[in-house]
């Protein structure tokens, strides 16, 4: 059968894991008799864009087509312009009977189309997850998974994400996501918002979300219908297969199918002596990108890495170009004490898993059927993988290897540390290791499957429509027509070598023959001036390019320069606009309080208008009082004068009257001294009387009688005495001042 | 040869067809009033050719007295044609497609063409749908790039030189000549190289030619071709044009006779590939490779060519057609 297989790229301009399947997958089914066109993109910029140069292989032959122009647009990224217009050239020349997608991207939708449009059975095989996530790996921008399918808002969201991770600084290779400590944190929690729903708090415009939704329902809708339209998709594992069907490819088209790999030159590593001295090799291998979690190893690795050391060690193979993101990794294996050992070939495979023990495999994304799993096992290696997507179904715990968390670089290091203390596990686990599907195997399901599409493809319904007599004409014709346009042109050269002898004539020479074929009035001859002279213009456009390009690039320069100053200001701005964010939001509280505090004032002042009302009705009565006051104190001052006179007079009187009180106080004070002295003698006499009446048995009562009687007169002498004294005034120790 | 038919010789006209009953329907009253009005006992014989013998009833029913003749099996024009004129009762023969309509009195001028020994055939002018500034039935044949080439030079317009004047030409359209019966049967009919259609005239004129014969265009014969038949309604365009160039191609093949023609003509035709497979024109590839298929057969006919009296070179640069 004459099969055509489409990708993206193939080796040795693209080393990962499709492009490797595919050239395997080529050799494979050339090697089973099949003739193999492989179609792959690649970057030519010395070729026209889109233009197709064939590469015959060991058995099998390439058709590069030229893709040296960037999408310019995301409806671009789905079909570019002009691969379609070259794959079906190709496959008018080429002539497949089936033509099997590994992937479309950088291809385009469009060659299912044209396959279809031949009549051509089409076979694709789902390496990730390009038919249900536009991202490809079901994961967002922030290297969360993404658990949404078929959810064009949910897609949009990632869209917007991946927009706002463009306006981000130095993050490298963020195509598949930016890890947090990338982002600043006005960013990152921008992209937080923003993929947990809240478009507006992430400050996305409704009119820009609104018409993002809108585009991303285009193209989902256009990559949705050109894919249902396949004859079958194949799904190397159950995990992808149930994410396909349930992202809305229909169910009856999917079939489960793993690969099998030409793993010859590794299965003599299964007899491989193991580590030296029970010394624990552990091995990463394949790409350096953020969602194969090579930091996640490194982190459990540094953890471990003092403790590990006598007894295990960590090689890091492999490339990337997310120089930054390496970058990175590097540093981190020097700290931690890991080797790194950067990019390799896949022929150095067999020598690099000989110095290995045991594979990580630390992804943290839905990982499908990673080829350096099949690998690892095929040569005899165990594999610690993530429990993610469909590597539990890669690695059964304790079959083929152990599992750890996803992303937890605690569980890793718990596992590694459990297995570096016990390597004779890895070594027990690796002496039971079941084969791996071979490339060979894999090659007679694909043959099923391509068999079955082929055997039921419509009979041509014209042909049994046609007269009978034309029926075999016509066959003949349809066979010939299907033949590859170098087949035919190889066939009716041959017939033509055979032709001039039965016209009576000689065959003609070779020179003759290349003459006329491309001589001055051949076609090809124009061919060759319109390709000399497209040469020659193309030649003045590189010169005119060059030149264009070297003021380009110091436009660049100047560019860049003015980058770095606008960044440098963006920086601050930010900063600024944090700053008045702070601001914005003090001055709104600000003004809460104030508008509060005005509302208050306002009541206070109705309150305080009240109060003043009635306070001016009091003044009003005050100043009726105050006038009455006033006349009430001129009348007082005319009393005070007048008072003020009558005191003059009164002291006057007074000094009179202390005068001849002085006179009559002497008299007092010598009546007092008469009185005190007959007082003394009062008390004498009492005192006589009661020594008498001690002295003389008198009767008591009499006695007593006539005591009380002295007693009550003393009183009343003492009491006038005492008021005679209290109404003397007293003579003042200097003379008062009057007003 | 045979003998020179004399004006007002009776005609039979042998029509194959398959079930294109809406073509009789459309054609045949035309034709048969021309035999009412000729009143020489020319006779009709349709075969047909479906394999299936569903003519002869809806035939009787309309048009009787018309003979059909059903084929075993559906064999193509050619054969069917050679069917037919084994039965014609007459001597001189008209072929007819069913998509063709006669103008009154179009057939005493072809009679009177053949009364000359010396022409093969008689082609009357056939105004291409009716058209009469197209005519179909002026032929020539010319090396074009070193391929021969049919060439009709009243199809589009300039017919003026063509409306008058019998005149000689390549061939005449299967469809629409008058030949001798005799003479087609000695021959065995149309060349099976050709089969299953087209080019099939053309290399029977050419025939004729090479053998010092003349093939007459006659303006005063005058017919409509309407192409509604068989071929264009029934099989795909691509394969149709697939059979012409092939066709082509084993004409020349077939009468080619100077080797330096020859040799000059297969280094033509590996230009010829090489510019198909560079600019990817595989149709071109195709129509040579299906010639080539053809080698036995064409061996077949070299085979039975008579000596050539006029070379093919002659006939392409005309010398073999002059005004006669």
């Amino acid at each position: 059968m004459r099969v055509c297989l489409v990708t993206h790229g193939l080796p040795p301009y693209e080393l990962t894991g499709v492009e490797n399947y595919t050239l395997a997958l080529a050799r494979g089914l050339a090697a089973a008799g099949h003739q193999v066109e492989v179609f792959a993109a690649r970057r030519a910029p010395e070729l026209p864009d889109r233009s197709l140069r064939r590469e015959a292989r060991d058995g099998w032959a390439v058709t590069w087509v030229s893709a040296n122009s960037a999408p310019r647009d995301p409806s671009e990224a789905l079909d570019p312009p002009g691969i379609v217009d070259a794959f079906a050239r190709f496959l008018d020349r080429e002539r497949p009977e089936l033509v099997h997608f590994q992937h479309v991207i950088k291809l385009g939708l469009g060659l299912i189309e044209a396959a279809q449009a031949r009549g051509l059975p089409t076979v694709y095989t789902a390496h990730d997850y390009y038919p249900v996530c536009h991202r490809i790996t079901l994961m967002r921008p922030d290297l969360s998974r993404c658990s949404t399918l078929a959810d064009s808002s949910a897609c949009t969201r990632c869209d917007l994400a991946l927009s706002l991770l463009d306006r981000q600084p130095n993050l490298g290779d963020y195509q598949i996501g930016a890890l947090p400590e990338q982002l600043e944190p006005a960013a990152r929690d921008q992209l937080g918002l923003l993929l947990s729903g809240d478009e507006a708090g992430a400050g996305v415009h409704p009119d820009e979300l609104r018409a993002a939704r809108e585009r991303r329902v285009a193209l989902d809708a256009r990559r949705r219908e050109v894919l249902a339209r396949l004859d079958r998709v194949l799904a190397p594992t159950e995990f992808l297969a149930l994410q396909l069907v349930a992202g809305g490819v229909e169910g009856a088209r999917v079939r489960r199918l793993d690969y099998g790999i030409d793993a010859r030159d590794l299965l003599p590593l299964r007899r491989a002596a193991p580590a030296a001295a029970g010394r624990l090799r552990i091995g990463y291998l394949g790409g350096h990108s953020k969602h194969k979690g090579v930091h996640v190893l490194l982190e459990a690795w540094r953890r471990l890495a003092a403790d590990a050391a006598p007894n295990a060690e960590l090689s890091i193979w492999g490339g990337s170009s997310d120089a930054q993101y390496v970058a990175q990794l590097v540093a981190s294996a020097r700290t931690g004490g890991a080797r790194w050992r950067g990019p390799y070939a896949r022929a150095e495979l067999p020598a690099i898993l000989r110095e290995l023990d045991l594979l990580v495999v630390p992804s943290i994304w839905v990982e499908n059927q990673p080829f350096v799993i099949r690998e690892a096992l095929a040569a005899g290696r165990p594999v610690l993988a993530s429990r993610v997507g469909a590597l539990p179904e890669n690695v059964r715990e304790g079959v083929d290897g152990w599992l750890f968390e996803p992303g937890d670089a605690l569980d890793l290091e718990r596992q590694l540390r459990r297995l570096i203390a016990s390597p004779e596990l890895v070594r027990e686990l690796a002496a039971r290791l079941e084969p791996v599907k071979d490339l060979a195997t894999h090659v007679r399901e694909l043959e099923a499957h391509y068999q079955e599409l082929a055997s039921a493809r419509p009979v041509d319904a014209q042909s049994a429509q046609l007269p009978e007599h034309v029926r075999e004409p016509y066959a003949r014709h349809a066979e010939l027509a299907a033949l590859p346009t170098r087949e035919l042109y190889e066939h009716v050269l041959a017939g033509l070598e055979g032709l001039a002898p039965r016209l009576g004539a000689r065959t003609p020479s070779l020179s003759r023959l290349l003459a006329d074929a491309f001589g001055p009035r051949s076609r090809a001859q124009e061919f060759i001036d319109d390709g000399r002279g497209e040469h020659a213009w193309r030649e003045q456009q590189h010169a005119v390019d060059a030149s264009g390009l070297r003021a380009l690039n110091e436009r660049l320069s100047w560019r860049e320069s003015l980058l770095a100053e606008r960044e440098a200001e963006l920086s601050w701005l930010r900063t600024s606009e944090q700053g008045l964010q702070a601001e914005r939001t003090w001055l709104r509280e600000t003004i809460d309080a104030l508008e509060r505090e005005r509302n208050w004032l306002r009541d206070e002042h109705a309150a305080q208008r009240k109060e003043l009302d009635w306070r001016v009705e009091q003044v009003g009565g005050q100043e009726q009082e105050l006038n009455w006051r006033r006349e009430q104190q001129a009348g007082l001052e005319k009393e005070r004068d007048w008072l003020r006179e009558e005191v003059r007079g009164r002291d006057f009187e007074l000094g009179w009257l202390r005068g001849d009180l002085s006179a009559e106080a002497r008299r007092l004070d010598e009546a007092r001294g008469a009185l005190e002295a007959r007082l003394a003698r009062c008390d004498a006499l009492s005192r006589e009387g009661r020594a008498l009446l001690d002295a003389n048995p008198i009767e008591r009562s009499t006695l007593v009688r006539a005591r009380d009687l002295l007693t009550e007169q003393a009183r009343e002498l003492n009491g006038a005495v005492a008021s005679f004294l209290a109404a003397l005034p007293r003579a003042p120790a200097k003379q008062e001042q009057g007003p | 040869m045979s003998r020179a038919p004399v004006a007002g010789s009776a005609v039979s006209i042998v029509m194959p067809c398959l079930d294109d009953v809406d073509l009789l329907e459309r054609h045949l009253p035309a034709l048969l009033a021309e035999f009412e009005r000729r009143g020489c006992d020319d006779e009709l014989v349709v075969i047909d050719d479906t394999g299936r013998d569903v003519l002869k009833s809806w035939v009787a029913e309309r048009f009787p007295g018309v003979r059909v003749v059903a084929q075993p099996f559906n064999s193509g024009f050619a054969q069917a044609l050679l069917a037919g004129v084994r039965l014609a009762r007459h001597e001189l023969v008209f072929c007819m497609n069913p998509d063709v309509l006669v103008h009154a009195g179009f057939l005493e001028p072809l009679v009177d063409c053949l009364a000359d020994p010396a022409v093969h055939s008689a082609a009357p002018r056939v105004l291409l749908q009716g058209d009469p500034q197209r005519i179909e039935s002026v032929t020539e044949v010319a090396w074009v790039e070193g391929v021969l080439r049919v060439v009709q030079p009243a199809l589009d317009g300039g017919v003026e030189p063509y409306q008058s004047g019998r005149r000689n030409v390549a061939y005449a359209i299967g469809g629409t000549c008058l030949l001798r019966r005799s003479e087609f049967l000695a021959s065995g009919g149309f060349d099976p190289l050709y089969e299953p259609f087209y080019l099939e005239d053309t290399d029977l004129g050419l025939v004729a030619l090479r053998a010092g014969r003349r093939v007459v265009y006659e303006p005063a014969s005058v017919v409509e071709h309407h192409h509604r038949g068989t071929i264009g309604k029934r099989i795909p365009r691509p394969f149709v044009v697939a059979m012409i160039e092939r066709n082509r191609l084993l004409l020349q093949w077939k009468l080619i006779d100077d080797p330096a023609r020859a040799e000059a003509h297969v280094a033509s035709l590996v230009r010829v590939a090489t510019d198909a497979l560079l600019c990817d024109e595989r149709e071109a590839l195709i129509w040579l490779a299906l010639a080539l298929d053809r080698f036995d057969a064409l061996e077949r006919s070299r085979r039975a060519l008579a000596p050539a009296v006029v070379g093919l070179e002659e006939l392409a640069r005309g010398k073999a057609v002059p005004a006669g």
